[in-house]
């Protein structure tokens, strides 16, 4: 495999009907068996296999059915031609809850509004944060006999897991400062600091020593508060989380302040790439000229030292980036940042895409690259 | 000593209700069935609130999309654009994008006013200025021409709901006090001209409720400002600082937390307001959140409101 322009799929994929159905218990009807046979087809799976499974009443079915959506999802992004590849995050409820859940020291209330008619769980910690269990290890244990690909692991990093967490337990054993910003502030430190510590770093040792190479740290959250100080601590968790571990790391980070993120990204200390998300800022029509990437500068501009992988298709619509056209943005990108440089995702996760959909642009996604290559 | 107490701005939905809205997101209810669960669930957080003995009631804009929408949907020269995300928070709202002149006809503001009891209730309306920071203006020449008409349609919106009964009007204006969108001093004047042209005529009782930032910065100036209390968000504004001030006018006290379901020692509370007025010297004080409460669930919701009225009440006691 040619070095230039590596591909990878940033993290998760839409389950399958027949995953969420048969994963809740519920009876699958002949659309959800058709569903599960055409792909069975087109990602060359062995389907009476499959049909065993989904039509069965094994104890194990739960997992099984898990193991199968996973598989599935490693073999359509090897056929896509993909050179990395993970499991879509099928073994995961969703990026926040998977881990939390998982967790000593958290409780889950209901539902919040995110806008409009969208909801989302946000966990309240009231104890201090404690391992209970591995929750990424099987997972990674179970795909890496899938495949013969390399692998790389998403997780979710500390500053999103705290963000998204409201804090009881810290900011109660901080109720000493009078004033309320910094006893947010102080109770908001310690929290994250006990995320990777307690939460994030003893299950690292379990990758570690199962032979993971390579771990995503995807941090949407970065950005929100937008201050000095909580990029600071952003950093300051990283850098903890990921000193000492023989494991290259990547930071995954989306629809953001990318001027600000530019900032930060150098005091990262291993930090060996940069997936971000630019198609969703760019032009459709091919041709030499892509703007939607000169934010990109911005990382240049501040000293960042590693690879880019900038997203060249938009994760938001159904609109199938041609061939040619991730060609043109990876090209585009090459002059920018230098092609050793330059690795080649989507902006984010497929998940809200159709099969069909994402399928579809993962494989102009590999076109592209090799029409690239003929030409870098 | 007036001692009050209110929510500063919505409400979240009772879970059944969130249910419903599921149910109509998926066409599986219809407009009709949608509308039967908001009156329903209205009635339910409005009787809550009356039942805590709270100053001022709201309906809890259930059916708010976000501060912004009423605007956004019903005004001409607006249109809809995408989400943005709501100041430092993991919501969004709707960006209104400003495509001509700016009209409506007031009040535009959908409110279950025939659910209200007979009491004193609260309007909670977008100030001008945090209007015009969110929105993406496209049509005014300038951000002055901008806020001085959306001002103008905010005190026709005002004095419509004046009529209908509302006794308070919340101009909410985190904008005013975020530190991304926080104003400079040249545009300060033309920010209080805009209150002014906002509240002119108004016999309501006022207030400016800023959140999510600390308004120390602009507080020497918002104390000559047009509204009868200011607002201050006490988990982003350092207590001691405030102190450094003398309110001409009332203070509402953002003191419960609507963005964390810790549940605060209402002693505390109670100390720090007293130390504003000794401090402070307001004509008036309200307990209040620090902003909307639909960081929350309807059941977390409820014990903020508790801590509120629990508060007030103790501080009423105590000035006695």
């Amino acid at each position: 495999m040619s070095k230039l322009f590596p591909t990878y799929e940033i993290g998760s994929i839409a389950k399958p009907r027949w995953r969420v159905k048969g994963y809740a218990g519920r009876k699958l009807n002949q659309a959800d068996l058709d569903d599960a046979e055409k792909w069975a087809k087109i990602l060359g799976i062995d389907y009476s296999k499959v049909e065993t499974v989904l039509k069965g009443d094994s104890p194990n079915r739960k997992q099984e059915i898990v193991d199968l959506s996973a598989l599935y999802v490693l073999k359509m992004f090897e056929k896509a031609g993909l050179d990395y590849v993970y499991d879509g995050e099928q073994w995961r409820v969703e990026m926040y809850e998977h881990v939390i859940r998982n967790l000593g020291g958290f409780k889950f209330s209901g539902w919040i509004k995110s806008f409009d008619y969208r909801y989302f769980k946000k966990a309240s910690v009231v104890e201090k944060v404690s391992y209970k269990q591995p929750y990424y290890l099987e997972e990674y244990e179970s795909v890496k006999k899938q495949t013969n690909l390399p692998l790389k692991v998403p997780i979710t990093g500390p500053y999103t897991l705290t963000d998204w967490t409201y804090n009881e337990y810290y900011e109660k054993k901080h109720s000493n400062i009078k004033s309320f910003p910094r006893r947010r502030y102080e109770a908001r430190k310690e929290l994250i600091f006990d995320i990777v510590d307690e939460a994030l770093r003893p299950e690292f040792k379990k990758l570690a020593d199962a032979g993971v190479k390579w771990i995503q740290i995807d941090e949407p959250a970065v950005t929100t508060k937008e201050t000095p100080e909580e990029m600071e601590l952003f950093v300051d968790a990283y850098n903890r989380l990921t000193e000492g571990f023989n494991i290259e790391f990547s930071l995954h980070n989306c629809f953001s302040n990318y001027n600000l993120l530019a900032q930060y990204v150098p005091s990262l200390k291993k930090c060996s790439q940069l997936s971000l998300e630019f198609a969703n800022r760019d032009v459709h029509e091919e041709g030499q000229s892509h703007p939607g990437y000169d934010g990109l500068t911005a990382f240049l501009d501040n000293g960042y030292k590693g690879a880019y992988a900038p997203g060249f298709l938009d994760i938001h619509t159904d609109f199938i980036e041609s061939p040619e056209l991730v060609r043109d943005r990876v090209l585009y990108v090459a002059d920018l940042v230098g092609k050793e440089k330059v690795w080649v995702t989507p902006d984010c996760g497929l998940r809200t895409r159709s099969w069909d959909v994402a399928y579809q642009k993962l494989l102009n996604l590999t076109k592209g690259k090799e029409l690239a290559k003929e030409l870098a | 000593m007036n001692i009050k107490c209110s929510i500063s701005g919505c409400l979240p939905r009772p879970p059944r209700l969130i249910s419903e809205t599921r149910k109509y997101d998926r066409s599986r209810i219809n407009e009709e069935e949608l509308e039967a669960a908001y009156r329903t669930y209205t009635k339910e957080v409005i009787d809550y609130q009356v039942e805590q003995g709270l100053t001022y009631i709201n309906d809890g804009y259930l059916r708010r999309q976000d501060l912004l929408r009423p605007f956004t949907t019903k005004l001409k020269g607006v249109e809809t654009g995408q989400l943005y995300r709501w100041f430092n928070n993991n919501t969004f709202y709707r960006i209104p994008l400003i495509k001509g002149k700016l009209e409506g006809k007031a009040p535009f503001n959908e409110t279950y006013l025939d659910l209200l009891p007979k009491a004193e209730y609260k309007a909670v309306l977008p100030a001008p200025y945090t209007f015009v920071k969110l929105a993406k203006n496209e049509y005014y020449e300038s951000d002055a021409d901008f806020l001085q008409d959306i001002a103008e349609i905010i005190n026709a919106e005002i004095k419509a709901l004046e009529k209908q009964g509302y006794t308070y009007i919340q101009l909410s204006d985190p904008a005013l006090v975020y530190h991304k969108t926080a104003p400079s001093k040249n545009e300060i004047s033309s920010i209080a001209a805009a209150i002014e042209i906002a509240t002119s005529g108004v016999k309501a009782r006022t207030g400016l409720q800023t959140y999510f930032g600390n308004i120390e910065p602009v507080l020497a100036d918002v104390l000559d400002w047009k509204v009868d209390d200011i607002g201050i968000d006490y988990y982003e504004t350092d207590a001691d600082a405030v102190k450094e001030y003398s309110f001409k006018g009332g203070v509402s006290l953002g003191l419960v937390d609507a963005r964390n379901t810790l549940k605060e020692d209402s002693d505390e509370l109670v100390s720090i307001c007293n130390e504003v007025i000794d401090a402070s010297n307001p004509v008036s004080l309200m307990v209040a959140t620090n902003c909307d409460l639909d960081f929350l669930t309807w059941e977390e919701a409820q014990y903020k409101i508790e801590t509120v009225a629990k508060v007030a009440k103790q501080l009423k006691e105590e000035q006695r």
